[in-house]
């Protein structure tokens, strides 16, 4: 289940921000300090952060800053004070999702919290499916990659059979045995599916540089 | 060369003179000796032959005396025996008288002494002489012939008488008398060559001279010698002595050559000597002069150099050596090119050599560069003459060369020196002049003074930056060297910074010197630089006031946030349909939350309250000239005069002297500011008590005055006419003066510009 992690030094506003989110139907988590946070975050933590900028100890972005080395995924949105908005702009900057502006007027904090717990969501679900795409592939035996590389590139049975320097019954074996593990029907379907994870893959990698 | 042995010389020369002198006197001593032994023997044997002739003379006369005797005797024996034998006894008679020529008469006498016969022709007395006839009586006495004594008559000739007795049968019968004369006996008797070589006479025993052979006179020779003439005896004595012959003279001549000769050696010798001491003092003199060239030459740091006509080293002296570093082995004999000349200028070095050699050499030197043996370079003036010998002949070119490296260098160092200071000076950028003390000519001025003072200062009596700052400071008992003002002065539209000193001059005198420094752009960086401060300083207060609105804001979004955030969430709830009552909580929450950002508003107007003003009674003429006394710098600056006019009567006030200070500070400077760019910069500051119980202050300025428009901002917040002003300072005026029950406000000045004025209530 998604929640928004709420970091906040002052009770009151913890208390009132926890209070909103509850009014909409959002499970909310708070926490006194980036400190208590971070002893608290692991991986597979799902949902957003609501941060706030000034505190005492760990500033806002100090915390954003070190969760972005930890490989966190979870998008963040600032809550700025007076005086503090171009530090919240540099977190933008940095990759933050949004900043808003202390006091918040109406539902523009929830509407926004809402946005970045689907966005979170569908981040997830990505994950998830590439991680069955990779698990499937590393299922297949180096014959069997070997076999599926030749039919990518366009081969026919006989020339893989040819190069491979295997009987053509053979490699029709490590076809089906390709196909029926990548959970695909055809040799198309298995070009289209690589592609999407090669550019999923591409994605994540731009993400972590 | 060595200095000649003074000592061992002479001593020498004294062994050298003395052999000739100890030979010549030998040798003088041996030839007198010589000749003294000789002429002694010479005279012994000239004696001994004269006596030996003597003798043989005596011994022939003898001879001859007893052969006339016995003749006579002879004769007389016949006359006896044959009587009458006159006929031939006269013929034997004149034959006895003409062989014996020295017999001039014989006569005979009877034995009565009668005369009987007489050779003679002249009449004779028949009478015998006394002398005659003491012979007379002898001869018959003894019957021999017998010599009688010599008789001399006066003038005639002295002779004697040979008296033969005549006898006949034992009778005496007479004598036969042969007269002889001694002059004859000499006469005939005496051969040629004896009287040629003595002088032979005949002297009676008295030493009187009877008789002599050849009548030449006979100085008392030393060489000669008697004999008795006897017969006829009596005392006769026959006297030789020696003539002195051609063959006798020579000896002596030699003598005389000898002595003449010898005489002629020693004054040779003499004049030898004397000569030889003439030289010796020349010579003496010679070396000396010598010794003081060579020490001369030694000593003279000058480089000596003599070449022939060719140009071939003759001579060089140790300083030259010295100064190319060859010896003068090596050097003397060097034809051009020279060793010492620079190898790279070998062309120009044999022009200027050659044109020395032809006498072209310009007469005050040429300078040259040598190259010494070590390969450093030498700068040498070179001047030549030329060189004469004792015959007139110019036999090569001497010439001096002087080291002028040294000098160069001095001379160069000193020209950069001078250069140097020249450059520092007249690039230095500051004016730097120096006047006489007394007639305050100009001493020196720099290039920096005559290009920025040198028009006005040059046409007033002082030469100077800060005239009026001698007069004040000098007096008769100003300390030389001292630093008289050290100021800053407005000339131009610049300022300078100026320092005058008292010195002397290099001359002794005294002297004013200035030190002018155009300090326009340092005053005008400081003076940006204090805005800038000012500046800052403002910047900083709004910098703090902006922290403390940030934090004022922090403080009140706090609660903010947190009355939003629970409101937000009771509105969504009630929405969604939830009761009054679930919401309450979030409510109460709110209220609490409200009631805090009402505190941090409270907490804030107690800070503010905190510095509110503190009033203290104060003259308010006090407190003008204060605020003057800090106005003054920068109206200093700007040229504006301040003029401040106060009653009489002093003004008590009650209010805070800072913040008033303040507020006058700061409209004498918005007035100050209003006034840049004005010609006319005059700002008055005056007081007075107004008769509602008010003190009144304005500050006029001789500004532009103010447009409309500015007039009716003059108070918004954040309104300013200047480039940098914040649009406060007014604005705070007011409220400070407003704070203190005062009135601020403004009205054109009368004399144009604006007049600020503000009142305050009378103090107590």
């Amino acid at each position: 289940m998604s929640k928004v992690f709420i970091v906040d030094d002052e009770q009151a506003i913890r208390d009132g921000l926890h209070w909103l989110f509850e009014s909409c139907g959002i499970q909310a988590v708070t926490f006194a300090s980036g400190e208590a946070f971070l002893d608290s975050y692991h991986p597979d933590l799902a949902g957003c952060l609501l941060l706030d900028v000034r505190m005492p100890g760990m500033t806002g972005l100090e915390l954003f800053e070190r969760l972005q080395q930890l490989g966190c995924a979870l998008p963040v949105v600032f809550l700025s004070g007076h005086g503090d908005i171009p530090m919240a702009v540099a977190a933008i900057h940095h990759g933050a999702v949004d900043f808003i502006e202390k006091p918040a007027s109406d539902n523009q904090l929830v509407e926004k919290v809402a946005g970045c717990l689907r966005q979170d969501e569908e981040r997830r679900q990505r994950m998830a499916v590439a991680e069955t795409f990779r698990a499937r592939l590393h299922a297949l035996t180096s014959r069997e990659l070997e076999v599926m590389h030749l039919i990518l590139a366009g081969r026919l049975n006989k020339n893989i059979a040819d190069e491979l320097n295997i009987s053509m019954r053979t490699v029709e074996v490590h076809r089906a045995r390709v196909l029926e593990k990548m959970g695909v029907n055809s040799a198309v379907e298995l070009a289209q599916a690589l592609a999407a994870h090669e550019a999923q893959e591409l994605r994540q990698t731009i993400q972590k540089s | 060369m060595n200095a000649p042995d003074k000592n061992a010389y002479p001593g020498k020369l004294a062994w050298l003179w003395a052999m000739p002198n100890i030979a010549i006197g030998l040798f003088i001593l041996a030839v007198g000796a010589f000749l003294f032994f000789y002429h002694h023997q010479e005279r012994d044997q000239r004696r001994m032959g004269l006596i030996e002739d003597l003798l043989w003379q005596e011994q022939s006369i003898h001879q001859h005396l007893e052969n006339t005797e016995e003749t006579l005797t002879i004769l007389a024996k016949d006359m006896m025996q044959q009587t009458p034998a006159d006929q031939r006894f006269h013929a034997r008679a004149a034959f006895q008288l003409k062989i014996n020529p020295e017999i001039i008469d014989i006569y005979w006498v009877d034995e009565h002494k009668i005369i009987q016969w007489h050779s003679a022709e002249q009449p004779e007395p028949a009478r015998l002489s006394a002398l005659s006839a003491e012979a007379f009586n002898r001869a018959k006495l003894m019957n021999h012939a017998v010599f009688s004594p010599v008789r001399s008559t006066g003038a005639a000739e002295a002779w004697f008488e040979l008296h033969a007795p005549l006898t006949k049968n034992r009778n005496f019968r007479g004598v036969l008398v042969a007269r002889i004369s001694l002059q004859g006996i000499l006469k005939h008797m005496v051969p040629w060559w004896f009287a040629e070589r003595y002088q032979l006479s005949i002297l009676d025993s008295d030493g009187l001279l009877l008789a002599s052979k050849l009548d030449i006179p006979v100085s008392d020779s030393e060489l000669s010698y008697k004999l008795n003439f006897d017969p006829p005896g009596y005392g006769l004595l026959l006297h030789a002595s020696a003539r002195k012959s051609a063959a006798e003279r020579a000896p002596k001549l030699l003598e005389i050559l000898i002595v003449g000769l010898s005489l002629l050696v020693l004054w040779s010798l003499w004049a030898l000597r004397k000569h030889t001491r003439h030289r010796e003092q020349a010579e003496q003199d010679l070396r000396g002069e010598y010794a003081f060239r060579t020490a001369m030459e030694n000593s003279m740091a000058t480089g000596m150099r003599a070449v022939d006509m060719e140009g071939r080293i003759t001579y060089v002296n140790p300083a030259f050596c010295r100064m190319v570093g060859w010896s003068e082995t090596e050097l003397v004999g060097c034809l051009p090119p020279m060793p010492y000349w620079p190898p790279d200028s070998q062309d120009y070095a044999g022009e200027i050599f050659n044109a020395m050699l032809h006498g072209e050499a310009p007469p005050e030197g040429t300078e040259r560069c040598f190259i010494k043996k070590s390969g450093e370079c030498l700068d040498v003036l070179i001047q030549s003459a030329p060189l004469i010998d004792t015959k007139g002949r110019q036999k090569g070119w001497m010439s001096s060369i002087t080291d002028i490296t040294e000098r160069r260098r001095t001379q160069e160092d000193l020209a950069a020196a001078y250069e140097r200071f020249v450059a520092v000076m007249e690039e230095i950028n500051a004016a730097i002049v120096v006047t006489d003390a007394q007639s305050h000519a100009l001493l020196y001025a720099n290039g920096y003074f005559k290009r920025v003072f040198g028009p006005t200062a040059g046409a007033e009596d002082f030469c100077l930056v800060a005239p009026h700052y001698w007069q004040a400071a000098t007096g008769p008992s100003a300390r030389i060297p001292a630093d008289v003002f050290d100021t800053e002065i407005h000339i131009n539209q610049h300022w300078f910074h100026v320092r005058g000193r008292i010195f002397k001059w290099v001359d002794g005198r005294t002297a004013h010197m200035e030190v002018a420094t155009d300090i326009t752009e340092r005053k005008q960086a400081d003076e940006l630089s204090r805005r800038q401060e000012e500046k800052l300083h403002f910047t900083a207060r709004l910098v703090t006031m902006g922290e403390m609105a940030s934090s004022l804001a922090h403080e009140l979004n706090q609660p903010l946030t947190a009355i939003a955030s629970y409101a937000t969430g009771c509105i969504n709830k009630l929405k969604y349909g939830e009761s009054a009552q679930d919401i309450l909580p979030a409510m109460e929450i709110i209220s609490v939350q409200a009631q805090r950002a009402g505190k941090i508003i409270k907490n804030i107007r107690e800070f503010v309250k905190k510095s509110e003003p503190h009033k203290t009674p104060a003259l308010l003429a006090d407190i003008l000239e204060e605020s003057v006394g800090f106005a003054e710098i920068e109206a200093r600056r700007q040229a504006v005069e301040i003029r401040l006019d106060l009653p009489e009567a002093p003004i008590e006030v009650n209010v805070d002297r800072v913040m008033i200070e303040q507020v006058i500070l700061n409209l004498v400077r918005n007035g100050i500011e209003a006034m840049s760019g004005q010609a006319r910069r005059h700002l008055s500051l005056s007081a007075r008590c107004t008769a509602d119980g008010f003190a009144e202050v304005c500050v006029s300025d001789s500004g532009n005055g103010l447009s409309a428009e500015a007039a009716n901002q003059l108070y918004t917040p954040f309104f300013s006419t200047k480039p940098d002003g914040m649009g406060m300072g007014l604005n705070i005026c007011r409220t400070i003066i407003e704070f203190h029950q005062g009135r601020l406000w403004h009205d054109p000045n009368p004399e144009g510009g604006t007049r600020f004025c503000f009142t305050l209530p009378l103090g107590v």
